[in-house]
């Protein structure tokens, strides 16, 4: 299949398309990075100024989403020690969560000396959320183009499970974990109306109380949350105004107790279901879930063009994915 | 007028759609409905909006009443640009 010769994205990706010399679309209008560089900067500012200006009134300055994966270890520790936030990390147990990840989020937060909450919402609703997420079309197809229709699922009730937490703790600030390739720059700290949330968080809740029924409407916001506007916290992705270096984010998190649990695919360090999403995705779509993030890694130097394809090549591990079936009775 | 709406599709297209050319994107497409921007691309297009058009935009004013649509964006954009 011919693929980007400059980062990684195929031809049947969505509206894609390549010059005579084999570069994508996205690759010739890519501007650079020094351009990168210069927002990178503004962003960081941006934040440390929100940082001076908005002081927490409750016990915690910044709620952080804590998958247990190395980039949002990180982000915990970035938090912490860069910018001496009182935080609340929070887990969100998807049924995926491999033993050693358990460990790890121990280890880090024990370490970082941080407070912590683990969501574990029942199995069963979950599961009829991922099994129908393998065989229909539950959201618009523009939203698989970045992830996988699971972890579409699985992410939209992490982030407002936590938006929901934020907003009755009173806490000012969210942050996440998610690379440069996931949250541009530019959108690395989002202050969102509430009522646009609204509309956005009906795209993803109409499908999951369809699939899994009226129980789920409770993991989404309700009108009390709404009528509090001025409670909505700002979203803040600092691996988009950081510098984004997985040896440097491997060798910290390594420091903090986190070792990569075994049988997980190139993708994640943290969920077993990943494999068996990707590769329901890639069967579905032609293109693996992660080809956009991991290009956009390419495009600003944060990854190898080869250790791209190494990513997008992988097929995850077999045992994990046939545990996954099992479990979700496929 | 005119000139808002082409100016806001490209950019739409460019960013979201990856510059096809073969894609319809009527003026009264919902961008959510369609899953065309989520919370990060409405942060993107806001900051475009100012930028192109030198004008302020505040929070409270990020609502699908004046961006879900090309037609909510250009009546939006107009009656800013008028104060």
């Amino acid at each position: 299949m011919k693929i980007c010769k400059s980062c990684v994205l195929p031809v049947n990706f969505p509206h894609i398309t390549f010059a005579s010399d084999g570069a994508c679309n996205l690759c010739r209008s890519y501007k650079g990075s020094s351009e990168a560089g210069r927002l990178k900067k503004e962003y960081k500012d941006k934040f440390e100024l929100l940082l001076k200006k908005i002081a927490s009134k409750g016990a915690y300055d910044i709620l952080v989403c804590y998958s247990g994966g190395k980039d949002s270890t990180y982000v915990l520790s970035v938090f912490k020690e860069m910018y001496g936030l009182k935080i609340l990390a929070f887990t969100f147990d998807n049924g995926f969560i491999p033993e050693r990840t358990f460990i790890n989020i121990r280890n880090a937060i024990e370490r970082l000396d941080v407070d912590h909450i683990f969501f574990k919402p029942r199995f069963n609703l979950l599961k009829k959320i991922f099994r129908e997420a393998v065989k229909g079309f539950l959201y618009p197809m523009k939203a698989m183009e970045r992830a996988s229709l699971i972890c579409t699922s699985c992410i939209g009730l992490v982030k407002y499970t936590a938006l929901k937490l934020a907003i009755e703790k009173e806490i000012p600030f969210v942050g996440f974990g998610w690379s440069p390739g996931q949250a541009p720059v530019t959108s690395s700290i989002l202050k969102i109306n509430p009522r646009m949330v609204k509309s956005m968080e009906d795209v993803i809740k109409r499908p999951i109380v369809e699939v899994a029924g009226k129980e789920m409407e409770g993991y989404f916001l309700n009108e009390r949350h709404y009528s509090k506007p001025d409670k909505f916290p700002i979203y803040i992705h600092p691996l988009a105004f950081l510098k984004y270096d997985e040896k440097a984010i491997l060798n910290k998190v390594k420091k903090l107790g986190w070792i990569e649990p075994r049988g997980l695919d190139l993708n994640s360090t943290n969920c077993y279901l990943n494999s068996f999403a990707n590769a329901a995705h890639k069967r579905r779509y032609g293109f693996h879930p992660y080809v956009f993030e991991i290009a956009a890694l390419v495009r600003e130097g944060c990854m190898s063009r080869e250790e791209g394809l190494r990513r997008i090549r992988n097929t995850g591990d077999r045992k994990t994915i046939e545990m996954v079936k099992r479990r979700l009775a496929i | 007028m005119d000139d808002i709406k082409k100016v806001l599709k490209k950019f739409i297209i460019d960013n979201y759609l990856l510059g096809s050319q073969d894609v319809r994107l009527s003026d009264d497409d919902s961008f959510l409905e369609q899953g065309i921007i989520d919370s990060i691309g409405v942060i993107e297009l806001t900051n475009f909006i100012q930028d192109r058009f030198n004008i302020k935009i505040n929070v409270t004013d990020i609502i699908p009443e004046n961006f879900d649509t090309l037609n909510n964006l250009e009546r939006y954009i107009t009656k800013k640009l008028k104060r």
